[in-house]
């Protein structure tokens, strides 16, 4: 039993504190493999399982233990859409238990949305503590709301009115209970987890804060406006680092958060730090603009530096999209050599501008494309060291910049040998091609013959 | 020194009689995010004042004042030789005369006079410092040089007339540069001396001022210079092109001056500004966002 015990424990807590899901999923079964009847693990399992059906067997397994277990018809009603009437009989909680407390015993979430009878209930309790507000007792208006959020534990009104008279009559813990239950009932309201995170700074409890803010990242369910809320709240507040490093963990979660993007691109710009600002508004811009935040860090991209990614600098296609403008000038140049009539372009010049194309192509990945693939592994090319900044800010110095920002690279480049020697061929070929296509010019460039209509000044009076 | 300022004061006389009526862009609000200085766009500046200023100004402008006191037309005729030699003439890339397809460069290096290489270069300056920052400068000066050729291409095969008259300026390819403004930068803000924008201006400040309208609450009641969104002053030259275009067309002739169909086909080289812009320009291009 002991061993059992032990492990549900660990096993919620691996659940809770460090957010491990596969860990608490086996600490769970190993539990429960010793000890069967305990309907809190069975419900604590359900959370971690992403199978629905397999979910409802957790909870089934749960209710036979204890058919009146509230959590478990409540995450049944949840997860299953079991009719109300089947489970209108269920009695809110009288007592308001202590969060740590509940979630030691295995609480899990309720529902985000009770059913009708509750909701009649609720109303009712919301207006007895209106009338207990208009009477002067505060406190029975508490009790009442209090018992809402027994029903729903996370209605934003009900907290709220409660979360507000109980600070202001200085019961700072009890309010903090009541916000840290709907917390861990896995509430979606961004409001709930600033009220937390306002009370933890209320009272200096920085560790509330971090646990507050790993838990938000944590959550895959928990919005990204959740977390700019509280992120925001943190930057008002100076709490500067604290943002950062909570936007930088859920940016590891979420990469491809807009919101976070730019919400980082902001932070930084504020810190003075333009190049990575630029970083986060292009990452942000690049996932569209259709969104207003893709439209925003895309108008706050074009007042800072631009960024050259590896897509950009490792592709085929921009590189010979260069070559093709190459290619284009040498083809108005043969156009002109051969008296502007394409048809008489000959084998001759179009040689030329397919020489041109080649060689086009040569010095460009020579010069400004020297990353692309697979070209440079097939040449040997290895990942350049990283290169920090040519002039470092000193301390203190704005590091807002503008220019080109080259994002660190994980490409390999072509050896610089091998780029001299393509560059010098292409040179090679661009000159042959530019006597090949122009020929006809260059020779009259090195014998020009007059034209023989040219006016005289007293001419052009007479016209 | 007299001489030197009166030549200034007549220069900014012309020029605010020049921009009275028509808006004239001098310069852009935009800024550049890859390099501070467009040294192309200087050197093409350069190139195309000195070609005038150390080859072409004395046979004109000495010619001009030579024959008016002495009836001697030598400088003058040096002066039309060197336009009917290096000017573009159609006549020279089928027959072979003269430098035959080198005129097309010869000629867009080339004015006829020195409002010609004014007007062009303020354009320039005023459209070529994003539109290189976008390229870089080598794949600047390429793009500069088809536009060039294009213009002068599309003037030579548009043109119905029969008189080969040869073109000069690098008119062409700064409409080429415009265009690539016009597709790169539609939204940028642009500079212009516009007598007439600066007083149809003043009321329009004075209501947003009395209105609290945040834009103009601390902007000055007078403007020397006013903003104009680059679509529209940008659309409103292209279609300046294309009016006359369509005349000479229709009227199967051309009587010289200014070469609209070259500045119209000129506009139309922007189509290939997409195979000089930077990459990361160019997939930003490509995918719909701002540059």
């Amino acid at each position: 039993m002991t061993d059992a015990q032990s492990l549900f424990r660990e096993g919620v807590l691996a659940l809770r504190e460090q957010q491990d899901v596969a860990e608490g999923r086996r600490l769970l079964t190993e539990s429960l493999k010793i000890n069967p009847q305990n309907e809190m693990a069975w419900l604590w399992l359900a959370r971690t399982l992403s199978d629905p059906a397999k979910r409802i067997q957790c909870i089934d397994r749960a209710l036979s233990i204890n058919p009146d277990n509230e959590q478990a018809l409540a995450l049944k009603r949840k997860y299953s859409g079991v009719p109300v009437a089947e489970v209108a009989t269920v009695a809110p909680a009288a007592v308001v238990a202590p969060f740590v407390e509940a979630d030691a015993n295995g609480h899990t979430p309720q529902s985000k949305a009770p059913p009708a009878v509750d909701q009649r209930q609720i109303k009712r309790l919301f207006k007895e503590a209106d009338d207990l507000v208009e009477a002067g007792d505060v406190e029975g208006a508490i009790e009442q709301w209090v018992r809402v959020l027994e029903i729903e534990v996370d209605n934003e009104v009900a907290m709220r009115n409660a979360v507000g008279y109980l600070s202001r009559l200085k019961y700072i813990d009890d309010a903090k209970e009541l916000v840290w239950r709907a917390i861990d009932s896995g509430t979606t309201h961004p409001s709930i987890y600033l009220t937390a995170l306002d009370i933890a700074r209320y009272q200096n409890d920085y560790a509330d804060e971090e646990v507050l803010c790993e838990r938000v990242v944590a959550m895959p369910e928990i919005d990204d406006s959740v977390i700019t809320a509280i992120v925001g709240r943190l930057i008002d507040a100076e709490s500067i680092g604290s943002a950062e490093d909570m936007l930088e963990k859920a940016l590891e979660s979420r990469p491809k958060s807009q919101k976070l993007l730019k919400q980082m691109g902001d932070l930084r710009h504020m810190m003075g730090d333009e190049a990575e600002a630029a970083r986060y508004y292009d990452r942000a811009a690049r996932l569209g603009t259709s969104t207003k935040e893709g439209r925003e860090a895309d108008k706050k991209l074009t007042e800072s530096a631009a960024v050259l990614t590896d897509r950009e600098r490792g592709s085929l296609v921009l590189a010979w999209r260069e070559a093709a403008g190459i290619a284009v000038f040498y083809v108005l140049l043969a156009w002109q050599d051969a008296g502007m009539n394409l048809l008489a372009l000959g084998v001759t010049r179009w040689l030329g501008v397919i020489v041109a194309l080649i060689g086009g192509y040569l010095t460009i990945t020579a010069t400004s494309s020297p990353q692309q693939q697979p070209l440079a592994t097939w040449l040997g090319g290895e990942v350049p060291p990283e290169q920090g900044p040519k002039n470092p800010p000193k301390p203190g110095e704005s590091t807002s910049r503008k220019g080109l920002l080259e994002d660190p690279t994980e490409l390999p480049i072509i050896p610089p040998a091998f780029r001299a020697a393509l560059g010098a061929m292409g040179v090679i070929l661009l000159l042959v091609a530019a006597w090949l296509v122009f020929n006809s010019a260059i020779n009259l460039l090195g014998n020009p013959v007059p034209p023989t209509d040219i006016p005289s000044i007293f001419d052009l009076m007479n016209e | 020194m007299v001489l030197f300022l009166g030549f200034l004061l007549y220069i900014i006389l012309q020029l605010v009689l020049m921009s009275f009526v028509f808006p004239l862009p001098i310069s852009d609000t935009g800024t550049v995010r890859y390099r501070s200085i467009p040294w192309m766009t200087l050197v093409i500046i350069g190139v195309n004042s000195l070609v005038f200023i150390l080859w072409q100004a004395a046979n004109l402008y000495q010619g001009s004042i030579q024959f008016e006191e002495t009836g001697n037309g030598q400088m003058l005729n040096a002066y039309i030789e060197q336009l009917y030699t290096y000017g573009f003439r159609g006549t020279y890339l089928r027959d072979g005369i003269s430098v035959g397809a080198f005129v097309t460069f010869t000629s867009m290096f080339m004015h006829g006079d020195m409002w010609h290489l004014f007007g062009n270069m303020i354009f320039l300056w005023a459209f070529g410092r994003r539109v290189e920052d976008a390229c870089g400068h080598w794949r600047y000066l390429v793009y500069y040089l088809i536009a060039g050729m294009i213009a002068n291409l599309g003037s030579e095969l548009l043109n119905p007339s029969q008189v080969d008259l040869p073109g000069v300026g690098a008119s062409g390819a700064i409409s080429g540069v415009m265009g690539a403004y016009l597709l790169l930068f539609p939204g940028a803000m642009v500079n212009c001396l516009w007598g007439l924008g600066s007083f149809l201006r003043l009321p329009l400040a004075a209501i947003g001022k009395a209105a609290g309208i945040k834009s103009l609450k601390d902007a000055p009641m007078w403007r020397w210079t006013v903003r104009v969104p680059a679509w529209l002053l940008l659309i409103y030259f292209l279609i300046k092109d294309l009016i006359p275009s369509f005349e000479v067309l229709q009227a199967g002739q051309d009587v010289g001056g200014v070469n609209n169909l070259a500045h119209l086909t000129g506009f139309l080289a922007a189509l290939f500004i997409v195979l000089f812009v930077r990459k990361d320009l160019a997939m930003r291009f490509f995918s719909g966002r701002a540059i």
